[in-house]
């Protein structure tokens, strides 16, 4: 199925549309997860992990390249019409659920940090107002919010390191690798998730002008990305000990507590504030991937399941205790692994195996 | 129709939304700029709350509030029910802990500044050679701004003098790191004025032990780096040197020797000489390498001495410990407890006189 060429965008704009898939909320807290895993050794294990997710992009441009056209049409061609809409709604949905975890992470993140009495359905309403406004202006639209999360605040972050690398102690990183092999892999399996987030390339791979020639954006996006997570876990290596690290929730939050400017005393809540713009074209990212797929399986319009989803996302926000969203998140956690990174690949085969046989034939 | 509908909806919400969002008008709250905590016996502590008073055509002035409570929290809601408008930390400056306090440990309480969001991590931390809430109470501060004034001169002296780089972050961190014990500035009420006397050290979170101004010229070249500090010298045949440190350097070095740790700490200056002053009470040429030579000395002993302090009560503010452990990938904290008393530890002092001045 061709995609009508006003919809579409520049091969480069693949750069940033990765970038943004993959940095959400979780960049602010992850340190800590994978320091819990392999140590102080941990910021190898991004940089292994980035690798993996360089080797996942190669095969889903394979996929995508070879069906020409996103995963709805490739699970048709494999799998037939019903069995192969059951897989992709299972991807729809767990966009969803990605979408879901995220704007509860940055909710609790406003809740402890900015107003502690502001109950969750207000500002998930005040989010997804913005959300609906961008995805309803279509593709295009969500690709421009991801090129200025990129250019306003993140660039701008990259430049606040400077602030905690004046009380880093580079020595808290030796000795390297002083961990066993089996906590080394853990911390890669656990920043692999926090890597996540490129699968959406198998929905708007078709909205990708000239799509083939945009691979080496993808590739440079992934390794942006990539190295900004090495940096961002080693300069909360430098700055914490390790104990303290253990502690910390937010540790990217709490760097910020050390910027103090002179007409500024407290530089976080601009932090916060300005994070607002990324998580919210993630949001839209997710919202759009889950939408766009949900038009093409039931055939309705994109609107209505964006009403849907936005809903319930907001019901859920309400409704939802710590309990519930640890759930959450490992349900998201566990799909991300086994979806994208053991499925992908088998259906990489399957496919080129039905390929094969078809010219053979 | 419908839109409009959805429209209005939507507005009535949101404006309904701003007003669940708290305000903090700065004139109807108080912000607590300083806060001091001294021990009162019996699991209580004495807390005192600085805060100021802003007026309509007045000078500012600073009101002090003191009680008893169990934690920090709780002094803060016994103060509030005596306050005009409510308290708000979020411009916390510095907190001060009295002696009596931090004999018995300050984590208790420093926690809470690390849990509170609205809390900054450059917030100044001291102890009190005395009582933090008489430091605080000064009557010389009554118009004058006491918490302020605590952080400008721990400031002024952190940046050009002895006193190295300390917040609560370097607190939290030194605390936490595994070989290595904290250190905080400790002032004192000198008659009408506040002095810095020196650093206290640490264990754990206890205070075990003073070091005094003399001692602790060589002790932030141990631990940080000097951009600007004077310092006098008295050399053997009485003349009197003052140098003034331009850059400063300490590099650790460890060596494992027969399974013990063996440290070397080459500390490298480059300073200008500000002062000479000769007994023979006429121009005398300077002796660079000379001066240089014995001052060095000097430095290593003093070095020496303070390092076998520490040793002797079992306190590691240098963070020998943290540097044995990047080298020796079987750290293990009961061995190295058991190492540090008599761990070998050699210091090697370079003075580089650079200049001196317009004239030699």
């Amino acid at each position: 199925m061709e995609v009508d060429k006003r919809h579409q965008v520049s091969p480069y704009f693949a750069f940033f549309i990765i970038y943004n898939s993959q940095v959400g909320v979780g960049i602010l807290g992850f340190q800590r997860t994978i320091a819990a895993k392999a140590g102080y050794d941990a910021w190898l294990c991004v940089l292994v992990a980035g690798c993996i997710v360089q080797v996942f992009i190669w095969m889903m441009y394979q996929l995508l390249s070879k069906a020409d056209g996103d995963i709805i049409d490739v699970h048709s061609q494999v799998f037939g019409n019903f069995l192969g809409n059951v897989m992709s709604f299972t991807i729809m949905m767990y966009y969803w659920l990605a979408s879901v975890s995220v704007v509860l992470s940055f909710i609790e993140i406003i809740q402890v940090w900015m107003f502690p009495t502001l109950p969750a359905w207000i500002l998930c309403l005040m989010i997804f107002g913005l959300v609906y406004y961008c995805v309803s202006g279509g593709f295009r639209v969500v690709v421009g919010v991801s090129f200025l999360s990129f250019l306003v605040p993140q660039l701008m972050f990259i430049v606040l390191y400077l602030f905690p690398l004046q009380a880093a102690h580079f020595s808290n990183l030796l000795p390297i690798m002083n961990h066993s092999f089996r906590e080394l892999l853990d911390g890669i399996k656990s920043s692999m998730y926090t890597l996540a987030g490129t699968e959406t390339l198998l929905m708007f791979y078709p909205f990708i002008r000239d799509a083939k020639s945009s691979k080496k954006f993808a590739h440079l996006g992934v390794l942006f990305t990539t190295l900004l997570y090495t940096l961002s876990s080693i300069v909360s290596f430098t700055f914490y000990s390790e104990s303290q690290l253990n502690q910390t929730i937010w540790p990217e939050l709490s760097l910020t507590k050390v910027i103090r400017l002179s007409y500024l005393e407290r530089f976080e809540y601009i932090f916060i504030s300005m994070y607002l713009i990324i998580v919210s074209s993630l949001l839209s990212l997710l919202l759009w991937s889950s939408t766009r797929g949900l038009k093409k399986i039931f055939k309705k319009k994109q609107k209505y399941f964006l009403i849907v989803l936005i809903l319930l996302s907001v019901v859920t926000s309400q409704i939802i205790n710590e309990e519930i969203k640890g759930v959450l998140d490992k349900i998201v956690t566990q799909m991300n692994l086994w979806i994208f990174y053991g499925y992908i690949p088998v259906l990489l085969i399957i496919f080129t195996l039905i390929k094969r046989g078809k010219q053979n034939g | 129709m419908g839109k409009r509908i959805l429209l209005g909806l939507l507005v009535t919400i949101f404006l309904s939304g701003c007003t669940m969002i708290p305000t903090n008008i700065v004139n109807q709250i108080n912000m607590i700029q300083g806060v001091g905590y001294d021990w009162a016996g019996k699991n209580t502590i004495k807390g005192t709350l600085a805060y100021p008073i802003y007026k309509k055509n007045q000078p500012s002035t600073t009101e002090v509030k003191t009680t008893l409570g169990e934690t920090s929290k709780e002094i803060r809601v016994n103060i509030n029910n005596e306050s005009r408008y409510p308290i708000q930390s979020g411009q916390l400056r510095v907190a001060l802990y009295g002696k009596s306090l931090a004999k018995k440990g300050i984590n208790d309480i420093v926690d809470t500044l690390n849990r509170d969001p609205s809390i900054g991590s450059t917030v100044h931390m001291a102890i009190v050679d005395g009582d933090a809430s008489e430091l605080l109470k000064m009557k010389k501060f009554k118009t004058e701004n006491v918490s302020l004034y605590v952080q400008e001169m721990l400031d002024q002296y952190m940046e050009s003098a002895r006193l190295p780089e300390l917040n609560l972050h370097t607190f939290l961190f030194q605390y936490s790191q595994k070989g290595q014990d904290p250190y905080l500035p400790l002032i004192k009420q000198v008659e009408d004025n506040i002095k810095i006397i020196g650093i206290a050290i640490l264990k754990d979170d206890r205070y075990v032990f003073p070091l005094l101004m003399d001692d602790l010229f060589i002790f932030k070249g141990l631990v940080d780096k000097y951009k600007h500090g004077l310092h006098q010298f008295k050399l053997k045949n009485g003349e009197m040197v003052v140098l003034d440190i331009l850059h400063s350097k300490a590099k650790y070095q460890v060596k494992i020797i027969n399974g013990r740790p063996e440290f070397t700490i080459n500390l490298k200056m480059k300073t200008r000489l500000q002062e000479f002053r000769s007994p023979k009470k006429q121009r005398v040429a300077i002796n660079k390498k000379k001066i240089q030579q014995e001052i060095d000395k000097q430095l290593e002993g003093n070095a020496l001495k303070i390092i076998g302090k520490f040793k002797k009560h079992g306190v590691d503010p240098l963070g020998l410990g943290a540097k044995y452990k990047e080298h020796y990938r079987g750290f293990n904290d009961k061995q190295w407890k058991r190492f540090y008393p008599t761990a070998k530890v050699h210091v090697n002092v370079k003075v580089d006189i650079k200049q001196t001045g317009t004239v030699d």
